[in-house]
This record gives C-alpha cells, structure tokens and sequence, in this order.
C-alpha cells in the first residue's frame, strides 16, 4: 500500500488545549547542571505543561474542539465524524471518542471512534478522515489527536522524564470535492515495539505488586514497568533511517521537490534528531518549525501543535505542507497537504 | 571520508564542553567523565549528518578508542 | 472501486463454560430466564491468552487456509478493547509477528459492538479512496477477564473469540453504504471504570456491589445495565435499519440475510419481528459462542456460509450496537 492520494480533504482549522501548570528543564535536579544544560541544548526542550493527576485527554479535547468549533463558525449538526487519537484514553470501554460526542455537543448521527496511536498518530488519522470524507459521504470531521504522556512518566528517569508535554489538539476538516489531493505514505513495523513501551498495566501485562518496583537500568535511569521506558538509541537510529526515505518516496511519489512545500511540519521527538532528519533531506531550517522548546514531545498532538505555535500567521495564505510523524509502534507516516487558510486561534490554557 | 584529524575536530565542535584539543585517536571517550547517553546520541548524529552512515548503540559500544570508532565509520564508507 | 469481504475465518478459546457448568456453579440462578438468551455454551480464554493471541490465531488460520500472500496485505486493522500495553499500538505488535511487510500500514480501532460494522466503513474508506488491495481486519475480545466471578449474568452471556476477515478490492462486491450513531451520554451503561486514564486500578476499585438479581461486580470489572441496553437496542435498531435501506434505495425484500450484533437471542428476535424480518432470512449465531463483542457479526457470516445460507452474490444487512454507547449497520454484497 503505503503511497496514496485521497482528494478533497481542506483543513480548516486547528485548535489546542495544554494544562496550565508548567514544568522546566532548568530545574531537573535529578541530574547535574552540566547535564541539564546539555540536555536543554541538544533536546531543544526548555519548559512542558504537565496535567494534574485526574486529568485525562478527553478533559482536554472538549475545551480544544468547543474552541475550534466556535473559532470556524461551524454549525454543531453539521459534523459527522469524529475521530479521536489517542494511548490515553478513560475507559477500555466504551471508546473516548464516542463520550467526546456527547461532551461537545455533537449530535447522535455523528460517527466516532478511537484509533490508538502516538507519535504517527496524526498522519494516520488524517489519512482515515480524508478518505472517509472521500468516500463516506461525511461532509465536516473533527480530528482530536493527543495524549497525557505526562502521567507515566518516572521523574528519574533522565532519558524520558524532560522530554514529554501534554497537550491535545482539535483539527477541523472538511470536504471540499474540487480541493487538490493529499498524498500518504503510511508505515510500520511491530519488529520494534518494545522501542517505546508501556510494559504493565494493560492486558498483555496487568497491573501487579512488581509494576511498582523500579530499576536502575542505568545510571541516572530508574524505571518501573509501569512507567514510559524508552530506548533513546534505538528510536534515534530508527527515526533518522525511516523517515527521511518515508519522505523522499512520497515526494517521489507525487514528483515534489523540498521547493514545492512551504513548511516541513515534524513530530516534535528532540531537536538532535530532527535536525539530523532536516539535514539528512537538504530542508532549510526556515521551513522547519519547532514547538519543542515551550512544549517538548506532545505525542500526537505535536504536529498540529507546531502548525498552530509556530505558523498561524502564514496558515494564513494558501500553503503547501508536508507533515510527518514517527516513532512509537515502530510506526511512521507522512503526508503532503494543500491548505487555502487554517483559523488558528491561541492555545488554551487549562 | 574525511581523515582522522578533521573527523576529530568535528566531534569537538559537536561534543560542547570539551576542551579543545582534549580529543586524540587513543581517546578512550566512553571512559571520558563528561561522557553520556546524549553525547553518544550526538555522535550518532554526526555519523548521520556528516558522512550519512548510520550508527547504532551496539557499535558505539564494541568501540573503545577514537582510532575504533574512526575505522568504524570508515569502513562502512561506500 | 469497490471492497469485499473475501475470506473469514475465526478461532475460539481451547476452555468451554457449559450451562451444565454455569448452573452447577450457581445452582440458585434464574434458568428459565437466562435459557432465553439463546446461549448453551462459550468460550473462555486463559490467563495468558489474550485478544491479540486470539487475533494472531485467527489472522494465520486466514492466511494459511487461503493461501495469502503476507506481501500483498496493505493495512492491518486491529479492532478490540483489550490492547496489549497503552503504548505501543497492538496492530503494531501484531504486524510485527504476522510477519507483513514495512510498508502496512496498520493501527487499533477500540469500539466494541460496533466495531466490526466501524472497521468495515474504515477499511472501505481505505480502499476506496488510497487503492489498497487488501485488508486484513481482525475482531477480538478477551472481556471474561474482566467479567466479576460473581457477576452471573454477564458470564451467562459474554464468551470470548477472534474473527479475521480479509477485505479485498473487487469489481463486483460492494460494502455500503453506511449509517452511524453515536450516544456518549450513556457511556456508562456498558463500562469497565478503572484501569485506563481516567482512574487507575487501586483498592477502592476492588468493592465488590451486588444488584437487586445477585449479580457482582466493582470498578475494575465490566458493569452492564442489562435492561438499559435491551431498551436502547430496542429503540434504535429498526430505524438504523430502516435509514440504511432509504439509503441504499433498497427494500427489505432487496436484502437476502440479516446478520446481527449477537448480544441474546431473545433480544434479536424481538428486533426481527419488529422489523418483519422472515425467519428464514435472518441469523441466530450465539448458542455455541456468546456474545464475543467485536467478532459477534464474522463468526455468524463463516457460520452461515459453512450452512450454506450465505453464498456468493447475497445481499447482507450487518448492523453493530452497544457499548459507547455507538451502532452502526451496513450493506454487503458477498
């Protein structure tokens, strides 16, 4: 499969909602000050919002999309399709999305569902809206992508505790018959899952007495299997290997070149390797905008998030996009998107 | 490729904190007290970046010395 | 461009709970009312054996019984609400150990009763609109595991089991259209209440409540409001069917075999003569297996293609619904 073009999909506009409360590298005192400026540099992170225990993603969505909602003039009714993004969400059961639907005030004829993914997250619930509004006869979708990262997170564990923000975005998109494509380039390989894992809590492992206990895995990283474990030199090897040739072959594929985009929008995973990806396809820093500093690595919600920070005023003017995410799964995707103009009003603060 | 010299004097440019100078072919740098998970993801960058070879964890750690991790990428020159 | 279901198959839990079983565990439960359900025995899956093992089973019981090439599987879509971990995705995971190639793309779809009917319209949409050729989907559900020991009803009537369906692209099938409903109001008519984001499994969560029939349950097991869901069952179910044939500008009479979410027979057959549903055409599937969630709908298409009732060229109505709460019904032609 993975190369495809779906028409008609025109993002409308974009919407965030990120807790409050902000933590900073600065004052990690787990490890030395050397260590954290050198963190600081090379992670490109300065400062995360962190949501308070209780606080779960879809308490974040609704405030996000109610805003995005408001933000395009768009009628209630008229959505029909919501999809939502997310590891985090409340319940086994029932599904986020379909709680969301009632929270935000959409009405019953509105489909919703979850899709759990994390850092390709984005991308991939981009491609199912876009050729559901193709195919499906759904006219405006909601696409609600984010996590609390935030809550599994183990403060010593230097390699993963600086790194993670929690924010959830709100993406309005509608059908436009006439609109140019959007082109897709969707990959993953399972080989690696234990890359980025949550080992316990779920069902492969439930919870036990032994969740608890940490390790020290090495030094200055101490885990429990309930938390994020991440292998840092694994993900980085991965990420600089697969996306940079997910990308060239869409641009092969739709036969772009980097001139043909304005902005090169990736997963916010740390600057060191997405600067090695920029370098890696010959991309000018000027097209490649960061949000990691004020929010570091916010899962799916990190491209939206960028696009809203960083690029509001050029969303402006009709643009050419590529976006691409990696990471967790192994999962990765990019896709190439015209936009005419994206509403992008402030990040919300809880 | 470049030689062992320049490869070296890139590495200090990346590797901040470094004195200058502080880096030789016998270098055992994961010896080095300033030594971390990051500069390491750093190295790979550079690999990455620089001479588009790809490094893994595993090959950092079967490198002692500068010399080791210098024929390394060398050898997997194309 | 047009999808198609082109092959199912599914696999079942080694363990079997009879109702000689049930009735010797609980010989004070209510037989004549729980007879009516439709079910006379289930599967239950081990400790250690769980949705995404079922899946794996039935994905390669698929591939080896229809000589699938792994290679030309596109999309792998995992519908089920017990995952593997919170992170990674388990169609990730299982893709990995299926064996298919780097360029699948592959994700979870987490409804519950409507998630097979969801994961049709998803996997239409995929190819239809991005030209895949194949689609692997695959249902699974493990829910006894979170089935209170005491809750006797909902062991009554839950088994568990794994469906995999292969989608193919095909000038002469067709899937659609569809129709969707949502009702996050009464998200917690069917609900497991600890053990995700929203509240993590602690001590608290162990308390056990009996209800008014002596039925148990806590926080960290799954909770059922029984008669809430026969009544929205019951309210929505004609009319969603109704919709879809406006819809599709067919007649009752167009539709050759109406296969049903399988939640209790006495329930669909109280949908069936609602709807004026012949006998003949319409499909009890849950004796043999309970209701198994996700793979309710796959299990009675294989069943009823191994009778013989579904053959190539039938028109079927397919329509999931319940926990979300969330329905959705579709057409096929086989």
């Amino acid at each position: 499969m993975a190369i495809f073009s779906v028409r008609g999909t025109q993002v409308k506009g974009i919407a965030a909602c990120v807790p409050s409360a902000k933590e900073y590298n600065r004052d990690y005192d787990w490890i030395s000050e050397a260590e954290r400026n050198l963190l600081i540099k090379t992670t490109g992170i300065s400062s995360r919002h962190i949501a308070g225990k209780g606080t779960t993603t879809t308490d974040l969505a609704v405030p996000a999309a109610e805003l995005l909602i408001r933000s395009l003039g768009w009628d209630k009714n008229e959505i029909d399709l919501l999809v939502l993004v997310t590891q985090s969400r409340d319940y086994f059961l029932p599904s986020s999305g379909v709680i969301l639907q009632d929270r935000i005030g959409l009405p019953h004829t509105c489909a919703s569902f979850d899709i759990g993914l994390g850092c390709s997250g984005y991308v991939y619930g981009m491609s199912v809206v876009a050729s559901m509004l193709q195919t499906g006869g759904f006219r405006k979708a909601i696409l609600i992508a984010g996590d609390i990262s935030t809550v599994s997170l183990n403060y010593k564990d230097k390699s993963a505790y600086p790194l993670f923000g929690d924010a959830v975005t709100a993406t309005g998109i509608e059908f436009n018959p006439g609109g140019e494509a959007s082109d897709f380039n969707l990959q993953s390989d399972g080989g690696g899952f234990e890359a980025i894992i949550i080992q316990d809590g779920c069902v492969r492992n439930p919870p036990s007495d032994e969740s608890h206990i940490e390790h020290e895995v090495e030094k200055g990283i101490i885990r429990s299997r309930k938390n994020l474990w991440l292998n840092g030199m694994d993900i980085f090897n991965f990420s600089v290997r697969e996306a940079p040739k997910n990308i060239t072959a869409l641009m092969n594929f739709n036969g772009t070149t980097e001139k043909d985009y304005d902005f090169f929008v990736m997963h916010q995973a740390n600057l060191l390797m997405n600067e090695t990806i920029r370098k890696k396809l010959k991309i000018p820093a000027e097209k490649t905008p960061y949000s990691l500093k004020d929010y570091g690595n916010t899962s799916s919600a990190s491209i939206p998030l960028t696009i809203l920070t960083q690029c509001a005023e050029a969303a402006q003017q009709p643009r050419r996009w590529l976006l691409s995410g990696f990471g967790v799964g192994l999962s990765w995707a990019s896709c190439s998107l015209f936009t005419d103009k994206i509403i992008c009003p402030p990040v919300l603060e809880l | 490729m470049d030689d062992i010299k320049t490869f070296i004097g890139k590495l200090e440019a990346e590797l901040e904190g470094l004195t200058p100078g502080s880096l030789t072919p016998e270098t055992n740098y994961r010896q080095m007290p300033e030594w971390s998970s990051m500069h390491a993801l750093i190295l790979i960058a550079l690999a990455e970046t620089e001479y588009n070879i790809s490094v893994t964890g595993d090959d950092l750690r079967s490198c002692e010395t500068i010399n080791d991790l210098y024929a390394l990428l060398k050898s997997r020159t194309s | 461009m047009k999808a198609r279901i082109s092959a199912i198959e599914y696999v079942l839990p080694e363990k079997i709970y009879t109702n000689e079983d049930f009735f010797s565990e609980f010989p004070g439960a209510k037989a004549e009312t729980l007879l009516k359900t439709g079910v006379r025995k289930r599967h239950i899956a081990g400790k250690d054996e769980i949705s995404s093992d079922l899946a794996f089973r039935a994905a390669e019981k698929l591939i080896t019984e229809n000589n699938i090439d792994r290679s030309a599987i596109d999309f792998l879509l995992f519908n089920s609400a017990d995952i593997d971990y919170y992170t990674p995705a388990t169609a990730c995971v299982l893709q990995g150990r299926l064996g298919l190639k780097n360029s699948c793309g592959a994700m979870d779809i987490l409804n519950g009763c409507s998630g097979y009917v969801y994961s049709l319209g998803i996997a239409t949409g995929i190819m239809e609109s991005m030209g895949a050729k194949n689609i692997l989907l695959l249902n699974s559900s493990t829910l006894t595991r979170f089935i209170h020991p005491r809750d006797r009803a909902n062991r009554f009537l839950f088994g568990d089991a794994a469906a995999a369906s292969l989608i193919t692209f095909s000038e002469t099938g067709a899937i659609g259209p569809f129709v969707y409903g949502t009702d996050g109001k009464s998200f917690e008519k069917i609900i497991i209440r600890h053990g995700f984001a929203r509240h993590p499994v602690t001590q608290e969560s162990l308390t056990d409540r009996e209800d008014e029939y002596g039925n148990v349950t806590n926080d960290a097991s799954f909770y059922m409001d029984g008669v809430g869901i026969f009544l929205f069952s019951v309210r929505t179910v004609p009319p969603m069917i109704n919709e879809l044939l406006q819809k599709a500008g067919q007649t009752m009479d167009d539709v050759d075999l109406f296969v049903f979410h399988q939640p209790n027979a006495f329930l669909n057959e109280m949908l069936r003569k609602k709807l004026n549903i012949p006998e003949e055409k319409f499909v009890h599937c849950m004796a043999d297996f309970g209701n198994t969630v996700q793979s309710t709908i796959p299990i009675a298409l294989k069943e009823m293609q191994k009778q013989g009732r579904l053959r190539e060229g039938m028109n079927v109505v397919m329509t999931g619904f319940g926990t979300g709460l969330s329905w959705a019904a579709t057409l096929a032609r086989f």
